[in-house]
């Protein structure tokens, strides 16, 4: 049997995706040779596996993933950081760089309350994620603002090929970091900017699940532009 | 309440009907809503027949206190309420003992359906607030909760779907409402995982021939079948009107499924 | 979980009070603006009288249930109308089942301070037999989802239940109460009242904050006023103190915003 969907159909949980030679992926289970979506998403075949593209849902901690955390509490032993997940991680002395040449006289404690740029080195179903902050622009946040939208859309954010950061970095800010944990922190140098950047992450969060957005966004940037900067038509165009 | 309610000599007419107007087998009205609340991960809206009930969900989260968290699986968690004036007689904000277990046996009826599995140590709390009552309550929070568990991204083996039978003046029906419920003749709540077969709620109280009971039982699979497709149509729903919205707006057509992959 | 909702992120903290230190606030109204408010009443046919009110995101459902009982005895010739408030768990992370908690119960009662104080409901329209037997109302609200601002939502809510509420006329035989069927009334109410609530952050006042405003407030206010534009009913909290002059300030900000809501229970009144 061919496959039971047209690529990004959505489909819901129990939803009978596919039978026979097929493989499950993120999103989709397998009984006998059957394979299921699990979650409210868009279905894709890529090869022989079937997934489902989540459209909500919590941001599951990936070892490798730059998240965007706030510092819950903070002692030479190590902090506790929030990274808008079902688990909070952890940063301590040892892995605070992530090859612990660095050692302990070098742990950086961050306040509570304060952001920051993290990658996870380790994480496992029986422990919580651990992060390090030792790499080219990881560290504290200063400034600027941070917005928070459904962790399962930041592809979006960053686009084919990483072709949506692009554009916001050429047309509004580069100063522009996404936590792959919906958090994405930026500065702009003035507020119709940031209005619009913002109007922007909104669109992309928004419609995530639509078709052709990289172009809706490009309009939508340059009609703001217009009404709210009078930028001359085709200046980054 | 303020006025004694009438007893109904009979509850199905001699035209075959119901007293409101449904024939034995047909459903009440029914409307779903997704993603109706603000705060919490996952909700969804329920009217079936005059019942509104509201269900959220928060999770899967980190557990307090931590001694409850389970090493292998989340924890789910679900409560269900009725809100004082939900009832005809003023209802006591205090938790009753028939709240108490009907939370109970709708964590049973849902827990079988999510992955519970693939969330060590948390917890998944389902929240219900029956805000107007008309029997079969116990059945739409569960069709209301399984939305919300769906909406806030949970994965599910399959969706649960919910409905009541019964007997009334000597017949089976379907779909319960209050006054069947209290002076009808037996009440059999169920819900299933619909495509699997799998019965998680089953409960009865009246009484049945076996006879009966087989007629009931395949009467309910029916109205749950209708049920669960609606609730996949309203999930659904939530995300295609953007969509078609987004459709006017353009007509470019690329492959989302490539950047989300190429990026991964 | 709570300490996560209870530990501020500086950035996020220093967005908003940048963003109010220029005029604007981060969902785009100004100081002084309120968001728009829906109110629908009647909406749960069990009730006596129900209202549900959204005010932004925040979603309020209040219902009213009526019993005949017996008067206080310092109030023979006066009904009883009873307030009570529930959090819902559904509302915010961080609510949780149980009892009431203090924030819940201060809610119900800066809620019944103002219809109280307000003279819309005369309450000796409420008594059948002095001494003996009055209408016993419960007004209950029930938080559904909370973005901010619960006492100003749940005022509406509350105020509109009331308008909404129908009671039988009574045939009175010595001590026998009979209520007549078919023959339900709306009470007379007498104008209308709206709470409104203004919150503190830094050197700023806001009216109207959302959830997220409210995390980073340093206090706030709710004043009560009737149609008339008399005060009835305040409230102060918060950890922090205000100036002097800020209450003023507050008093003219809230009177001011006082008139939006008036006219939107005019449309449900």
């Amino acid at each position: 049997m061919p496959v039971n969907f047209e690529n990004n159909q959505i489909v819901s949980p129990g939803e009978l995706l596919a039978e026979g030679d097929y493989l499950s992926g993120e999103g989709s289970f397998k009984e006998g040779n059957k394979v299921y979506s699990s979650i409210l998403g868009l279905a894709v075949l890529k090869g022989k596996v079937v997934s489902v593209i989540p459209l909500q849902g919590p941001y599951y901690p990936k070892v490798g993933d730059i998240v965007i955390g706030k510092v819950l509490n903070s002692s030479p032993a190590g902090m506790r950081i929030d990274i808008n997940s079902l688990y909070s991680a952890a940063i301590f002395p040892s892995t605070a760089n992530e090859t612990g040449r660095r050692g302990r006289e070098k742990f950086i404690q961050f306040d509570v309350g304060e952001n920051i740029i993290a990658k996870i080195i380790s994480f496992d179903r029986t422990h919580d994620p651990i992060l390090t902050v030792d790499e080219e622009g990881l560290g504290k946040l200063v400034g600027g603002r941070i917005i928070k939208i459904h962790p399962t859309r930041v592809p979006r954010v960053i686009g084919k090929k990483g072709s949506m950061i692009k554009l916001l970095k050429e047309e509004l800010t580069d100063r522009i970091k996404i936590g792959q944990n919906g958090l994405i922190w930026f500065s702009t140098s003035n507020d119709v900017i940031e209005d619009i950047l913002v109007a922007v992450l909104r669109k992309i969060e928004r419609e995530a699940h639509t078709s052709g957005l990289t172009d809706r966004v490009k309009e939508t940037i340059k009609k703001l532009k217009e009404e709210k900067l009078n930028v001359i038509r085709g200046k980054n165009t | 309440m303020l006025f004694e309610e009438k007893i109904p000599e009979k509850l199905i007419g001699s035209d075959g009907l119901r007293l409101d107007g449904r024939k034995l087998d047909e459903l009440r009205p029914i409307k779903f809503e997704v993603g109706v609340l603000s705060q919490a991960d996952g909700s969804a809206y329920v009217e079936h027949g005059k019942n509104k009930i509201i269900a959220a969900v928060y999770g899967p989260r980190e557990l307090h206190p931590k001694h409850l968290a389970l090493q292998d699986r989340a924890l789910l968690r679900c409560l269900y309420r009725m809100a004082t004036f939900s009832v005809s007689e003023r209802k006591s904000p205090a938790p009753s003992r028939r709240e108490a277990e009907l939370s109970m046996i709708i964590t049973q009826a849902l827990q079988p359906a999510i992955f519970l599995e693939y969330y060590p140590r948390t917890s998944i709390d389902v929240y219900i607030e029956i805000i107007e009552a008309d029997g079969g309550t116990r059945c739409a929070s569960i069709n209301a909760a399984s939305l919300a568990l769906a909406d806030a991204g949970i994965p599910l083996r399959d969706l649960v779907a919910a409905c009541a039978v019964g007997k009334a003046d000597g017949q089976i029906i379907l779909d319960l409402n209050d006054l069947e419920d209290k002076y009808g003749e037996a009440d059999m709540p169920m819900a299933m995982l619909y495509r699997r077969g799998d019965v998680t709620l089953l409960q009865m109280d009246g009484q049945f021939t076996i006879e009966e009971f087989n007629k009931a039982l395949e009467l309910g699979k029916t109205g749950i079948s209708k049920i669960y497709q609606l609730q996949r149509d309203a999930l659904r729903n939530k995300y295609l009107s953007i969509r078609d919205e987004v459709a006017d707006e353009s007509e470019v057509k690329v492959e989302i499924t490539k950047e989300v992959e190429e990026n991964e | 979980m709570s300490e996560v909702y209870k530990i501020v992120s500086e950035i996020e903290r220093n967005q908003i009070i940048a963003k109010i230190a220029k005029g604007k606030r981060l969902d785009g109204r100004s100081l002084d603006e309120y968001r728009p408010i829906k109110i629908e009443t009647g909406i749960v046919s069990k009730a006596d009288g129900s209202a549900k009110v959204e005010l932004g995101d925040t979603k309020v459902i209040v219902g009213v249930k009526v019993e005949l009982g017996a008067p206080f005895p310092d109030t023979p010739d006066e009904g009883v109308i009873t307030l009570g408030a529930e959090l819902l768990p559904m509302a915010f992370p961080t609510f949780e089942p149980g009892p009431p908690n203090f924030d819940a119960i201060e809610l119900a009662r800066v809620v019944d301070r103002g219809i109280r104080h307000s003279d819309i409901i005369d309450r000796k329209q409420l008594c059948i037999i002095p001494g003996k037997k009055v209408w016993i109302l419960f007004v209950d609200i029930y938080v559904l989802d909370s973005d901010g601002n619960l006492f100003d939502a749940s005022s509406m809510a509350a105020l509109a239940a009331l308008k909404n509420l129908r009671l039988p006329d009574v045939k009175v035989t010595g001590e026998d109460v009979e209520l007549i069927k078919d023959s339900m009334k709306p009470i007379p109410l007498k104008g209308k009242l709206a709470a409104v609530t203004i919150a503190k952050v830094g050197d700023y006042l806001i009216v109207d904050p959302d959830s997220s405003e409210e995390r980073i407030m340093d206090g706030r206010i709710t004043v009560a006023f009737n149609e008339e534009g008399k005060i009835c009913a305040i409230q102060k909290g918060g950890e922090s103190s205000f100036r002097y002059q800020e209450i003023q300030k507050a008093i003219i900000l809230a009177n001011k915003s006082s008139e939006k809501i008036f006219s939107e229970l005019s449309k449900v009144m």
